[in-house]
């Protein structure tokens, strides 16, 4: 059984294709832990037409939302840059799945993160944001990780245009590095795919990169 | 009233949208308005909103006489879709909208387009 964790999502419409891999390879995987960080309430305001089973998962002693979604588990309120909220959602993916931490954080996805403070900011600050916004959450998954006594190498893959004006490669590869990336990679695949707004409200096709960094604990 | 509107526009860098480094985007719209300047107008504030400035409209139709077809943009699960989200008091909701770096290059892998071709 193998599976994949695919943070920040916001609609189901948009959701990753985490059986993407480098130079257009595809890896199936037997199931999908997504988070969002919209708490489920916001969530199901913005999916009204989406049917959801939801249900509370539980960690320790706290709990967070949670609901199956077109056949995967979706965790709500989960902040990527939080250590302890991807911590959570991956406890609440192992039971559901009866799955081992490692065959859900070993590989991670996320698709065109954007900081929610984009109209306040300068390009050059949007930049800057963006870059504390992409290390951030690769620290918090390293963390999250040997917090769950996972070993070796996560597979981290981000889904961004090499041109993408809110973060262009160069400072996406720097920020993949700061996160603790060891290795980072880019091949010459273009993809076409839905991408959404921050709020979810609007999507667009748009071109794509995938680049994969290397973190290793 | 409902109008489908598809037009083209200039994108911003900065625009929420321009998520690729395009110029411009194509997009297919649902417009509220009870005739057609008021229509149009609601599109350019609905556009203007996320950083888009049309230049063209491409095709426009009242949609209570318009016909779905296979097209991107004008398929009925497409518009009925767009019109769940459409309440009275939106300005406007799009079935479909491509960016022009998306648009232009024909070699690209489509991931998750598949819903949109099999129409």
């Amino acid at each position: 059984m193998k599976g994949a964790l695919s943070l920040a999502e916001c609609r189901p419409e948009f959701k990753v294709d985490c059986t993407l891999i480098l130079n257009n390879g595809r890896d199936k995987k037997d199931f999908i832990l997504r988070t969002a960080l919209d708490s489920v309430a916001v969530w199901k305001s913005k999916n009204t037409e989406i049917p959801i089973s939801p249900f509370q998962g539980k960690v320790n002693l706290t709990s967070k939302d949670a609901a199956i979604i077109e056949n995967d588990v979706w965790v709500f309120g989960v902040d990527a840059t939080k250590s302890q909220d991807v911590f959570a959602a991956v406890k609440i993916g192992m039971d559901y799945y009866k799955a081992k931490a490692t065959d859900i954080i070993g590989d991670v996805y996320v698709k065109n993160l954007n900081t929610d403070h984009q109209d306040s900011l300068s390009k050059h600050d949007l930049i800057i944001e963006n870059k504390k916004l992409y290390s951030g959450v690769c620290k918090a998954v390293l963390e999250a990780a040997k917090l769950l006594g996972v070993q070796g190498v996560i597979n981290f893959y981000v889904i961004s245009s090499n041109i993408n004006h809110k973060i262009p490669v160069q400072d996406l590869h720097a920020a993949l590095k700061d996160g603790g990336a060891e290795k980072i990679e880019t091949d010459n695949i273009q993809y076409k795919m839905w991408s959404g707004s921050n709020s979810g409200q609007k999507a667009v096709i748009i071109k794509q990169n995938l680049h994969l960094a290397s973190l290793k604990i | 009233m409902t109008w489908i509107i598809e037009f083209k526009g200039d994108l911003s860098e900065t625009s929420e949208l321009n998520m690729d480094g395009s110029a411009s985007i194509r997009a297919v719209s649902l417009v509220n308005g009870g005739d057609l300047p008021k229509a149009l107008t609601n599109l350019l504030t609905y556009a203007k909103d996320s950083g888009i400035s049309p230049s063209s409209i491409i095709r426009c139709e009242e949609l209570s006489t318009f016909t779905p077809t296979l097209e991107d943009g004008y398929t009925s699960e497409e518009i009925t879709t767009a019109l769940r989200r459409l309440k009275p008091e939106s300005l406007a909701e799009f079935t479909y909208a491509i960016s022009s770096e998306a648009e232009a290059d024909d070699e690209a892998i489509e991931i998750g387009l598949e819903r949109e071709s099999s129409k």
